[in-house]
């Protein structure tokens, strides 16, 4: 497995993991897509990719819509697991 | 991007907390967030704005003078602020107003504010009164970093719906300002608390450790309560509740309507015609409000209150909850929602977080306390300042001008209200479920219900009710242009974007011919049109130089005074052989003159007329000056000496009160 740095690696998702949008949702948070994550682990990968992706951070400034676009996935990833995890 | 730190001069962005009595702004500078005092000294700022014969007066010069002068003191604004004049709420608070407020008479039905103004009844949006608070914030702020500050986070109770958010974004606007954000107050005050418990823990602790909060804001107006997840840097709210119209002027307004009806009963007279009286009144009862915080009762007293007969009524502690008991459990119920809504048990809230003055008072407390089974509450932060401290940090995170610490921090605010759709029957479809983490958006794809319809038309509603017509109806969307096919064969595509200050945009987009013009937004509710904030752009500018020519009144006035004194004072210190008798009685007859004249024109004299007058005693003292045969500046500089605690013009500080504009004097760094 290649090993991905920051969350905006991570945007395109590969087809191999397209099957099911929990294995989406898993790979863009950098999380291990073999299995469901305890809820401490979610939401500290989650936090990691808030601080990369959100538009207020000052590395995105530049790139205000393109931020938020992936903000906005990572908080959808998010809430998915979130579910689950339940 | 607002970079710059290294080209000399550092561009500042402030952080305002615009309250619904009281105002206050930091700045974040030299790695800390300063909260600023105003010109009398103040921390805070009362939120009013007067209108008197000659000026405008902002703050605690407009405060200072309501009793004298109720009908054109302004206060309240943003309980007015987002709302139409029919509102239930407004009808309430309106016949507690001593300022007169209307209707625009649009059907948009906006309130307006109505006042006297050198014999002319004038008339301002909410969102104007708003700006000229604002403006006064943000002169604060200049005189304190010494040069132009244009960039500023504003903050809002957390419960604000949409049209309230941007009504405040508008007088943002309106005052000049470039607004970088709104947020939510319990969020900023949460800020706050974070640094401040970091700043204690001296960072042993790794940034995984979580911590959930509850921040209970009450002020003078609106009450707010958010639950937060804090790690080291993240700021996560999960969840917001409250009461946009609940706090300390309640409590005042429950206080005096029972000090009324004690007058009546005593004096058989009926005070509540009397502005004055209700003013003075009103005042000494925010007062004891205050009081009972700290002791177990207070006198109030008010002389010669109404038709000549005092007032005076001794208050315990326990009467002013009994009054106002009703409100205080009110308050405990978006607690429960909040609690309810974060998925959170009690046991799971680490600390409650008091901020706003009325958390001042013990039956509050008390009530938090035992909510959560007697556990100890957080006062650590102080109350009135703690908004405008996170909103500064705030400013500093959006505009990259803190420390690493700071930029290092994020967060993540929700939006209060659900947003969503009419369907068929009149039920809300939401698409936006409340306590959404924000910016967000969410789309959903619509058709046509008639063969050959080339249009649709969309409402859009926020609330919670299953119902439209429970909530609050924020605007209709039309999208014309559809190619006429039969039913059910279009498909456009509807999307509702909450952007960073919880402000709703919608979009709509014909998904075969990919047309996304056309929308309409035929009523915005509440909200002012960009022409409207264009306008009272302008006229604040024209404001400007109505406040530059009082300015010069007032700078004539002040100089033929100080004149007087000094030639009084010099009359006294000549030695009396040196002049002769005629001459001193000529001078002494012509400065009583000017008295007079002082006395009866001082407030409507023009700056020319000051300077003739001041010219007409210099030529009476000259005469003398030149007898005694002693050079006139030599004798000046002997009595340039002012008295004590007195600050001349060139001083500063005298003036901003009645509106200066101090950019004048500062060098604008671009």
């Amino acid at each position: 497995e290649a090993q991905v740095t920051t969350v905006w690696d991570r945007q395109s998702v590969p087809p191999s993991y397209r099957v099911h949008k929990r294995y989406e949702a898993l790979y863009l948070l950098g999380l291990d897509v073999s299995r469901l994550p305890s809820s401490s682990e979610l939401r500290s990968a989650y936090r990691k990719a808030a601080m990369e992706s959100h538009p207020d951070r000052q590395q995105n400034h530049n790139c205000q819509d393109d931020a938020k676009k992936l903000f906005q996935k990572v908080k959808d990833a998010f809430d998915l697991l979130n579910a689950a995890v339940k | 991007m607002p970079d710059g730190a290294d080209d000399g001069k550092k561009s500042y962005s402030m952080g305002i907390d615009l309250g619904t009595t009281y105002s206050c702004v930091g700045i974040f500078k030299d790695g800390e967030v300063q909260i600023i005092a105003n010109d009398q000294g103040n921390r805070t700022t009362p939120s009013y704005v007067a209108w008197t014969d000659k000026e405008r007066l902002l703050g605690d010069a407009a405060k200072n003078q309501v009793a004298s002068n109720p009908t054109n003191t302004v206060f309240d604004a943003k309980r007015l602020i987002g709302r139409t004049f029919q509102d239930p709420i407004v009808q309430a608070d309106l016949k507690l107003w001593p300022f007169r407020v209307v209707s625009d008479g649009s059907p948009d039905d906006k309130p307006l504010i109505e006042v006297m103004y050198q014999d002319v009844a004038k008339k301002f949006h909410p969102e104007e009164i708003s700006s000229m608070i604002l403006t006064k914030m943000k002169l604060t702020a200049e005189a304190f970093v010494g040069q132009r500050v244009r960039n500023a986070v504003i903050t809002v109770p957390a419960y604000f719906n949409d049209s309230q958010r941007q009504a405040t974004k508008d007088a943002g606007e309106i005052a000049g300002l470039n607004v970088l954000r709104i947020v939510n107050e319990p969020t900023a005050a949460a800020i706050a608390y974070g640094l401040d418990t970091k700043s204690k823990e001296k960072k042993t602790k790794s940034g995984e450790k979580e911590t959930n909060i509850l921040v209970f804001d009450m002020g003078g107006g609106t009450f707010d309560v958010s639950i937060l997840t804090i790690t080291d840097t993240v700021f996560e709210v999960k969840a917001t509740a409250g009461d946009p119209h609940l706090g300390g002027e309640d409590f005042d307004n429950r206080m005096l309507s029972y000090c009324i009806s004690e007058f009546r009963r005593k004096h058989k007279s009926d005070p509540t015609r009397n502005q004055r009286a209700i003013r003075r009144l009103r005042t000494q009862c925010e007062r004891a409000k205050r009081q009972l915080s700290t002791q177990t009762s207070v006198t109030i007293e008010v002389d010669s209150l109404h038709e000549g007969q005092d007032f005076n009524l001794r208050l315990s502690r326990a009467k002013f909850e009994e009054l106002c008991m009703d409100y205080f459990k009110k308050a405990m119920e978006p607690v429960s929602q909040c609690l309810g809504d974060s998925g959170l048990p009690k046991s799971q809230i680490s600390d409650v977080v008091l901020v706003g003055g009325s958390t001042r008072i013990p039956k509050v407390q008390e009530l938090i306390s035992s909510f959560f089974n007697g556990k100890q509450l957080c006062k650590e932060i102080n109350p009135d300042e703690a908004v405008a401290y996170g909103a500064a940090v705030q400013a500093a995170i959006v505009s990259g001008t803190g420390t690493e610490e700071v930029e290092n921090m994020l967060l993540l605010d929700v939006a209060p209200l659900s947003l969503g759709i009419e369907m068929a029957g009149g039920m809300m479809q939401k698409l936006i479920e409340r306590n959404s983490t924000i910016p967000t958006n969410k789309s959903q794809d619509f058709t046509t219900a008639e063969d050959y319809q080339d249009y649709v038309e969309i409402k859009v509603y926020e609330g919670e009710r299953a119902m439209v017509k429970d909530n609050n109806y924020l605007g209709k969307f039309v999208l014309t242009g559809i190619p006429k096919t039969l039913r059910g064969v279009p498909k456009i595509k509807v999307t509702f974007n909450v952007d960073s200050n919880g402000i709703l945009e919608v979009t709509a987009e014909d998904m075969k011919t990919h047309r996304k013009g056309e929308i309409q937004i035929t009523n915005e509710k509440g909200r002012l049109s960009q022409r409207d904030i264009e306008r009272m752009l302008q006229d604040a500018e024209a404001h400007k130089e109505e406040d530059d020519l009082a300015r010069g009144e007032m700078m004539a006035r002040e100089s033929i005074t100080v004149y007087m004194r000094r030639t009084r004072k010099a009359l006294e210190d000549i030695d009396s052989e040196k002049i002769l008798k005629r001459d001193r009685e000529r001078l002494e007859k012509k400065m009583e003159e000017v008295d007079l004249w002082l006395d009866e024109h001082s407030n409507k004299a023009t700056k020319e007329e000051f300077e003739a007058k001041q010219r007409e005693l210099e030529s009476a003292m000259n005469t003398i000056m030149l007898k005694i045969n002693r050079s006139e500046s030599d004798f000046w500089e002997q009595q340039a000496i002012l008295p004590e605690n007195e600050k001349t013009i060139e001083q500063g500080g005298y003036f901003l009160d009645s509106g200066l504009d101090i950019r004048d004097l500062i060098e604008d760094p671009d």
